[in-house]
């Protein structure tokens, strides 16, 4: 059994979608505060659920907190920050056992536990504590240095900095580490203390409880937030490119990477968006798609090469792995197979199997809870977005035409190579 | 065909074993869209050398991957078009100790199990497809070499043990794939690949009758040859403790410390619990090691310990980012002799069971999960669906003597990685 409920409003400025069903052993929520994606706050914003997640009033450290969440049966509460589109979305990830399962209640206790951690943080002089504060900065500059470590998606972040830089959409996810200098307990405090009483907070919840238990739940536990008007978010689109921008970087590796941003002109809200969504799927969405099948396997010009749709900006990436005296044939082959889609160079199969995938992934969102939390707030930060169910219905009916005129929309605006250091 | 049940997971399985060998087990889950079939053959990247009817054969590192590649040919063409033509996502892995391929649908379940035997069962290299191939491996290799994480594990199993397999990538080198012969992929397919080597599980709302029936049809007979497997002479568990390092293109350095334990006997599922507890006891999140550590910024939340085993060979491993890997090493050896003597908090034992138990519960929801734990327990011996009964069995008394015995600088090996220096951006 499944239910989507309605979005409802439980607090001012603060609200819940909930799934009732009861096919899985885990229960799960989200708490997501939204901002604008700006260099002024995000790295501030991702810093501020890691230090509420070292301590409470009531579990004052670590280890405190790692005990109480082993009671509740291996409990998880996560940090969580994404990004959609120009919007930051950051808070925490829950997910518990069923109360079903064990002989005492979880899930209200972990909403509770939420709660105190949002609003009875463990304060020294009416501010963060030094210690949380600082040790987790540090964590934060490191994971943001490590962004290096990970070649396939440090390439794709290089390419999207260039192509973005006069947008607020090259600001990374989690900010850069150079605006966490100035952070101190006080002023994240106080960011802090802002940052609850200006966000809009969306919550997603997925499990056995019903509706109205959850809603119940969440409002007792938030009731203490002060709110005022909350800050409007969202997402300007660069509908074409004008040039091609080409950038690149040596680094010691063996393998290079090649990284393709174009612009789509649709956003997830926009009417031809599931076509786009198709095209994405018949170029690099899989296995079956050109860029595998031609590129990968019947070229063996690299190990992989794929596309995705930032569905929130109107931009998508190609990326893919070369070997480093390969990158301008791969590069070539990968925009003749761009060039094919654009001529309506796709064959009936190439057309069914790729709806047949989509049709399936979309099927399958159901049994996925964390896909469903991602796709809801989705929802809730792109007015207009289609639910599930309805983007499956525009799938159907899609020919070459409006595949073909999806390819056509399509400009190239960045590419990045990274290769190897001459030795 | 047999069902079982488990109340206390309210788990249900059907299990037949066919006339070949072949173990089929069918895990109902009504409600779900998503059905997922997954096929495991008891056959992975340290099983290079063996004997096969009483004749020695030994075959190039990284052949069992190899093989997982060209598993998708078929004489008609590309078994993943085929999938794609009936809604199915197909995918396989390799790891050290097996060799599984898989798909998830949503529709046309049937269609996508009948490619999916016909192809484990259905062997098709030619020299030219086995030739193309080696390009593409070697990108992946290359790729991994890229790649800190999976550098620092090899290089820590390289240090740790003297002669098992299991010193060498999964996907063997550059230079091992080179030798790879069709003739090489059919004698491992024939030896390996038998019914009564491996198994099918399936997940999803199917009915179990039709699953086995399918099956039945498409698979072959058993060949029945007598395999013996070699690994070397067992690996030494005390020896002068190895410390292996490089540079890498990478931000800030990363250790991986691994210690022998004694390679799990009838009961590997509770060898793992056992080595679990213990790595939670001694450095989980709720020990005071961790806390230390964690507050002097020594570690981050990359930091974890476990348990791994595979045929011959076993180890806790710890890995993690850090500035001062080896001051990590030393406290975490302190740490180790200290609990080894005094032990720990017996309440602290108790919550870390019932932790342990309601994650393992959890990770029922992943059908991946189930039909990844179910055969790579199913090869160990034992059933995986018993996990319940066997954490109720472990004592303190048991987690704290494989601590002792364990965590000790003659049981151990660290393998570091340290970042050079960065080129610059041109744009």
């Amino acid at each position: 059994m499944i239910l989507l409920n309605r979005r409802i409003e439980i607090l001012p400025g603060i609200f819940l979608r909930t799934v009732t069903s009861d096919k899985f052993k885990t229960g799960c929520f989200s708490v997501n505060l939204l901002r604008p994606l700006c260099s002024a706050e995000a790295a501030k914003n991702a810093l501020v659920p890691s230090v509420l997640l070292r301590a409470t009033a009531q579990y004052p450290d670590i280890a405190a907190i790692t005990d109480h969440l082993d009671d509740l049966y291996g409990a998880t509460l996560g940090a969580l920050v994404r990004k959609k589109g120009e919007v930051q979305m950051v808070g925490f990830y829950a997910d518990f056992i069923e109360d079903c399962f064990v002989p005492e209640p979880v899930f209200a206790p972990m909403v509770d536990f939420l709660g105190q951690v949002l609003c009875d943080p463990l304060l020294q002089d009416g501010c963060f504590t030094p210690e949380a504060v600082e040790g987790e900065r540090q964590n934060l500059i490191r994971v943001m240095q490590a962004r290096i470590d990970e070649k396939r998606s440090y390439a794709t972040s290089q390419m999207l900095q260039t192509m973005c830089q006069a947008e607020a959409y090259s600001e990374p996810r989690l900010g850069n580490a150079e605006e966490l200098e100035d952070v101190t307990p006080q002023n994240l405090y106080a960011h802090y203390q802002n940052l609850l009483a200006t966000s809009r907070i969306e919550i997603f919840y997925l499990g056995r409880q019903p509706e109205q238990v959850v809603a119940d739940c969440f409002t007792k536990a938030l009731r203490g937030i002060q709110r005022r008007a909350c800050v409007a978010v969202s997402t300007q689109v660069v509908q074409r490119a004008d040039a091609v921008r080409r950038c690149s970087k040596q680094m010691d590796v063996t393998q290079g990477k090649l990284s393709l941003g174009l612009r789509t002109g649709c956003t997830v809200t926009d009417a031809n968006y599931p076509a786009l969504m198709l095209l994405n799927s018949i170029l690099g969405g899989g296995v079956s798609s050109k860029l595998f099948h031609n590129v990968r396997e019947k070229r063996s010009l690299c190990y992989y090469a794929n596309s995705v749709l930032e569905k929130y900006k109107g931009i998508m990436v190609i990326s893919s792995g070369v070997a480093l005296d390969q990158m301008q044939t791969a590069e070539a082959a990968i925009l003749k197979e761009l060039d094919d889609c654009r001529n309506g160079v796709i064959s009936r199969q190439e057309l069914d199997d790729a709806k047949r995938a989509v049709l399936s992934a979309l099927a399958a969102w159901r049994d996925a809870p964390g896909a469903l939390d991602d796709y809801y707030l989705g929802m809730a930060v792109a007015e207009g977005m289609q639910d599930l169910d309805a983007l499956a219905q525009a799938v159907k009916p899609l020919q070459l035409a409006d595949v073909q005129a999806a390819a056509q929309n399509l400009t190239l605006d960045t590419v990045f190579y990274l290769t190897g250091v001459e030795k | 065909m047999i069902r079982k049940e488990y109340p206390q997971l309210r788990e249900v399985y059907w299990e037949e074993v066919l006339p070949n060998g072949l173990r089929i087990r069918i895990v109902p889950k009504p409600d779900f869209a998503r059905k997922y079939a997954f096929f495991a053959t008891n056959f992975g990247a340290i099983d290079t050398r063996f004997t096969v009817d009483g004749q020695r054969v030994t075959v190039p590192d990284g052949i069992a991957h190899y093989l997982e590649h060209k598993m998708f040919d078929m004489p008609q063409g590309d078994a993943m078009q085929e999938f794609a033509r009936c809604g199915g996502n197909p995918n396989a892995f390799t790891s050290y100790d097996l060799t599984a391929y898989y798909f998830d649908c949503t529709e046309n379940f049937e269609e996508n199990l009948k490619i999916l035997t016909q192809m484990v069962f259905m062997p098709y290299f030619t020299q030219a497809s086995v030739d193309k191939e080696r390009g593409i491996i070697a990108q992946e290799i290359r790729m991994y070499d890229d790649n800190a994480d999976s550098r620092a594990s090899e290089r820590l199993f390289a240090a740790l043990f003297q002669h098992h397999p299991v010193r060498v990538p999964i996907a063997g080198t550059v230079q091992s794939i080179q030798d790879i012969t069709p003739q090489m992929l059919y004698q491992c397919h024939k030896t390996f690949y038998d019914p009564s080597n491996m198994m099918l599980c399936v997940v999803g709302d199917v009915v179990p009758q039709r699953v086995v029936e399918l099956v039945a049809k498409l698979a072959p007979e058993s060949v029945g040859q007598t395999v013996v497997r070699d690994y070397g002479a067992p690996e030494k568990l005390e020896r002068p403790s190895q410390s292996v390092q490089m540079q890498m293109d990478i931000s800030m350095p990363k250790f991986d410390i691994g210690f022998r334990c004694q390679p799990p006997g009838s009961d590997a599922l509770q060898s793992e619990l056992i080595g679990d507890l213990a790595a939670e006891i001694l450095m989980g999140e709720s020990s005071p090691l961790y806390g230390r550590l964690y507050k002097a910024g020594k570690i981050d939340d990359s930091f974890g310990a476990g348990y791994e085993s595979t045929k011959g060979v076993a180890m806790l491993t710890v890995d993690g980012d850090s500035d001062v890997p080896q001051e990590v090493l030393a406290e975490i050896l302190k740490e180790a002799e200290r609990v080894g003597a005094e032990g720990f908090d017996l309440a602290r034992f108790e919550r870390l069971k019932k932790s342990a138990i309601g994650r393992r519960m959890r990770s029922l929801d992943s059908f991946e999960g189930i039909c990844y734990q179910m055969c790579a327990h199913f090869f160990e011996g034992v059933d995986y669906f018993a996990f319940p009964h066997s954490y109720a069995g472990v004592t303190p008394q048991q987690v704290q003597a494989f601590l002792r015995q364990t965590v000790r600088a003659d049981r151990m090996a660290i393998s570091m990685i340290y970042p050079t220096q960065q080129e610059e951006t041109s744009c």
